[in-house]
């Protein structure tokens, strides 16, 4: 009973948990990119949370291999203040800086300064699933996009798996009968409490909700550190 | 491990003796104030019917080339795919076209290409690229376009007899992809389209009632290129009327 009520506080706790991966104070949404003739249009929505107050704003371009590179000819330009709003817009003018590229690109717009940016936490976060399946999205995404949320991931596991142990605990066998073949006692059919081999399926479909919540997070770890690596590599030391 | 791979595949490229980037130079062609737009690179001499081919053609194709300062280059092309780059033999130089967004126009054989920037999502990321296109429709300020690009699977033994630069014992498998692309005009980026009624109709919004009227008396799907290409004429031609 203890650790059914364990269970329940960290279902209901976990959608109160701060979100670690991101700024808490703004945050970028909506970001949408335009070409019109030589120039980048990129339109991104800034919603303030906390505050109004503007927020330091720079744009980034990565690779798929996760390379980074910061474009110069931005209007307005690179770390300028932009208060929360919609529609705000950076212009970047693609032939004054490179004039092609070898490699599809895709933006990266932080908010705050660069160097003390957060993309999340790395693979390591991934041990905080181990021990709840979902706790360790809260570390390394931005939850409140997913339509799957963590605490449902929790729920799901968890549940499935109490189910099995429950359907496990509830099953039984039908009394010894005597066949007519030669007079042999043979052993009852089993009853299982929702269908046949209930235990094993619901405890086997709970793990691998649980386990496909690791690598999930892994994943997301590894790509938040190539992404902070790829970031760092593009700032001049301070 | 995808990283691996491509810096791996990279490598041998570089460093195989009858690979063709290993003999570009980077001397660009003084034509006044366009110096940039093009260098020279030393033709191909070896040829080797093991290696794997990067080219829309394995040969040259005569053409021509038309810049956006109405520079009007006649000689033979050729496009690859692997690498992006369009080459073109004029005279005695060979060169390859370095500034490519300089060009309005190359046509070779029965193909017409542009060279743009295009936009496509993976998930909900847009992602930003410039290439070649083949121009499907007709002329138009909205083009129905073709991208073609290499797909390098180095998990996979080759059975093609492509020539990538790799032997074809290497197990590296290479195979030429298309993806399809509506731009509006000139001025704006391609973007990709799915082949489907739905992608096409989305791309061309102000008059679907009319093109899926024009689609069904002419029998046509918005499955096949060459169907899709008369639909984005019929856009065109409905443009200029008004």
């Amino acid at each position: 009973m203890k650790k059914l009520k364990f269970i329940l506080f960290l279902v209901i706790a976990l959608p109160l948990f701060p979100v670690f991966g991101q700024n808490p104070k703004c945050r970028v949404e909506n970001l949408k990119m335009e070409i019109d003739q030589d120039n980048l249009l990129l339109t991104y929505d800034l919603t303030g949370i906390r505050t109004e107050e503007p927020v330091e704003v720079h744009l980034f371009f990565r690779d798929r291999d996760y390379r980074f590179f910061r474009p110069r000819n931005l209007t307005p330009d690179p770390g300028s203040r932009v208060s929360p709003g919609m529609n705000n817009t950076i212009t970047w003018n693609v032939a004054e800086d490179i004039r092609f590229f070898p490699a599809d690109i895709t933006p990266v717009l932080i908010t705050g300064d660069p160097y003390e940016y957060k993309f999340g936490c790395g693979p390591a976060a991934s041990l905080a699933s181990l021990a709840i399946p979902g706790l360790g999205q809260y570390m390394v995404t931005d939850t409140r996009d997913h339509i799957i949320k963590p605490y449902m991931v929790t729920i799901m596991a968890y549940g499935l798996i109490f189910l099995g142990y429950d359907a496990y605990q509830d099953r039984y066998r039908d009394d010894p009968y005597l066949t007519n073949e030669g007079g042999i006692w043979k052993m009852g059919d089993w009853n299982y409490k929702y269908f046949t081999n209930d235990a094993e399926y619901l405890v086997s479909l709970g793990l691998a909700v649980w386990l496909a919540d690791i690598i999930y997070v892994a994943v997301k770890g590894q790509q938040n550190k190539l992404l902070h690596k790829g970031m760092i590599r593009t700032l001049p030391a301070r | 491990m995808k990283l691996f791979y491509s810096y791996h595949f990279c490598l041998l490229l570089l460093f195989l003796p009858a690979n063709l980037y290993g003999q570009l130079t980077s001397v660009y062609v003084t034509r006044g104030n366009n110096a940039a737009a093009m260098s020279y690179f030393l033709p191909e001499t070896k040829k080797s019917e093991e290696l794997l081919n990067p080219y829309l053609y394995k040969g040259w194709q005569p053409g021509h080339a038309v810049f956006n300062d109405s520079l009007y280059w006649e000689g033979l092309f050729r496009y690859d795919i692997y690498a992006r780059e369009m080459e073109m033999v004029i005279g005695k130089d060979s060169l390859r076209i370095s500034d490519p967004h300089k060009l309005n126009l190359v046509q070779f054989g029965q193909h017409h290409f542009i060279y743009s920037f295009f936009i496509y999502f993976i998930g909900n990321q847009q992602y930003l690229g410039n290439d070649y296109f083949e121009i499907l429709s007709d002329t138009g300020a909205t083009k129905f376009l073709l991208r073609r690009f290499i797909k390098v699977d180095v998990d996979e033994k080759s059975n093609s007899k492509m020539m990538l630069g790799l032997k074809n014992e290497e197990s590296v498998s290479a195979k030429i992809m298309k993806e399809y692309y509506i731009r509006i005009n000139d001025d704006s980026a391609a973007l990709r389209v799915k082949r489907t009624r739905k992608s096409i109709l989305r791309h061309l919004s102000p008059h679907q009632a009319d093109i899926v009227k024009f689609a069904k008396s002419n029998n046509l799907t918005f499955t096949d290129p060459d169907d899709i290409a008369r639909i984005v004429n019929h856009y065109n031609s409905f443009n200029q009327n008004q």
